[in-house]
């Protein structure tokens, strides 16, 4: 397993404060990270570049994290 | 791309319905940084795996498909050269051949043989005649009837072609070799060379037969004169029941249409290229 392996993740949580720590970890290990706190908003990120990994949520106002992964899933496959 | 879902709870049922959705892990919140990173660390790795697998199986499927058409473009291209070959020799023409392969390739479509066994009789049945090859020069180009010794010698172009393609493990050379043998059975049973009756005639064989002769008939040669497609058709329809699969006639008929653009499209241009 190669952990150095730069990756570009987008981290989704209502709680825009967890997002952004998870985010601090992430970056702290070299990785590039975008944080947002909607599904929706997440879905606007997504179709706009690319990641390797996404970070959701599952309970979430409106667009929860289970619809993100269907989404996910069925754009991204 | 790799999905990781967080939740506040530890909820089995909505964690096994992300799995089920394709999700790559499950962390619990609380959580600390460490779990991310090696959940995140798992889940890249699995992605990579799951990819380069992909990668692989979709390279594999291209490399196989990239050989089958290069077999297939080898069986073109043998058939091609046995036909030029025997075609130095014989009475008829390559372009014969070509026709006769795609008529009985159109009547094997219709007679729902699967894609690649058209295909197959397609190329085959160009080989009809490639035990020509093994006729005296003198008897086939001849002008005038033949001796009926002569025509015993000729009727052996059948044996001699199964001969040539006798034995193969190949299932083209092995319809070819049943076509070069018994394309001029009759149905009741009074051709050759072996007398075969009915259904004991390879139901390729029964179309080239068809086919053959039907080519045979509307194409000018060095001893016959042409003649109309509706005076070969009247010919060839006094012989629906005795010489012919009466099924397979009628179904013929029923294409004759696609057939005369098939005449159409191969043509003439190759016609009295054989030597005499």
């Amino acid at each position: 397993m190669n952990t150095k392996q730069i990756a570009h993740i987008l981290v989704v949580d209502d709680e825009l404060k967890i997002s952004e720590l998870v985010c601090r970890w992430l970056e702290r290990e070299g990785h590039s990270c975008l944080s947002t706190d909607s599904g929706e908003s997440a879905v606007k990120l997504l179709r706009e570049a690319h990641y390797d990994l996404v970070i959701t949520d599952i309970m979430m106002p409106g667009m929860s994290g289970v619809d993100l992964l269907t989404f996910v899933k069925s754009q991204f496959p | 791309m790799a999905v990781l879902m967080l939740t506040a709870v530890d909820d089995r049922n909505t964690a096994l319905m992300t799995f089920e959705l394709g999700a790559y892990g499950y962390i619990i919140k609380p959580f600390h940084g460490d779990d991310i990173l090696l959940h995140m660390a798992n889940a890249l790795e699995r992605r990579r795996l799951m990819l380069n697998a992909r990668a692989y199986e979709g390279d594999l499927e291209k490399r196989i498909r990239e050989k089958d058409l290069e077999v297939h473009r080898l069986e073109k291209e043998m058939v091609h050269r046995l036909n030029s070959t025997a075609d130095l020799h014989r009475d008829e023409t390559r372009a014969h051949g070509k026709r006769v392969g795609l008529v009985s390739g159109l009547i094997a479509r219709h007679l729902r043989w699967s894609t690649e066994s058209v295909e197959r009789i397609r190329l085959a049945a160009q080989l009809h005649d490639l035990g020509k090859l093994g006729i005296p020069d003198a008897i086939l180009p001849k002008r005038g009837p033949l001796s009926s010794e002569e025509t015993e010698i000729l009727k052996k172009h059948t044996v001699i072609g199964a001969q040539i393609l006798e034995k193969s493990e190949f299932p083209l050379l092995r319809l070819a070799r049943d076509i070069a043998l018994a394309h001029h059975e009759r149905w009741d049973g009074g051709g050759y060379p072996q007398g075969l009756r009915r259904k004991y005639i390879p139901e390729s064989a029964r179309i080239v037969a068809i086919a053959d002769t039907y080519d045979i008939l509307t194409h000018r040669s060095v001893n016959r004169p042409v003649i109309s497609e509706n005076r070969a058709l009247a010919i060839m329809n006094a012989y629906r029941e005795s010489a012919f699969d009466a099924g397979i006639f009628d179904l013929f008929m029923a294409l004759i249409p696609a057939i005369r653009e098939i005449q159409q499209e191969v043509g003439d241009e190759e016609e009295f290229t054989c030597s005499r």
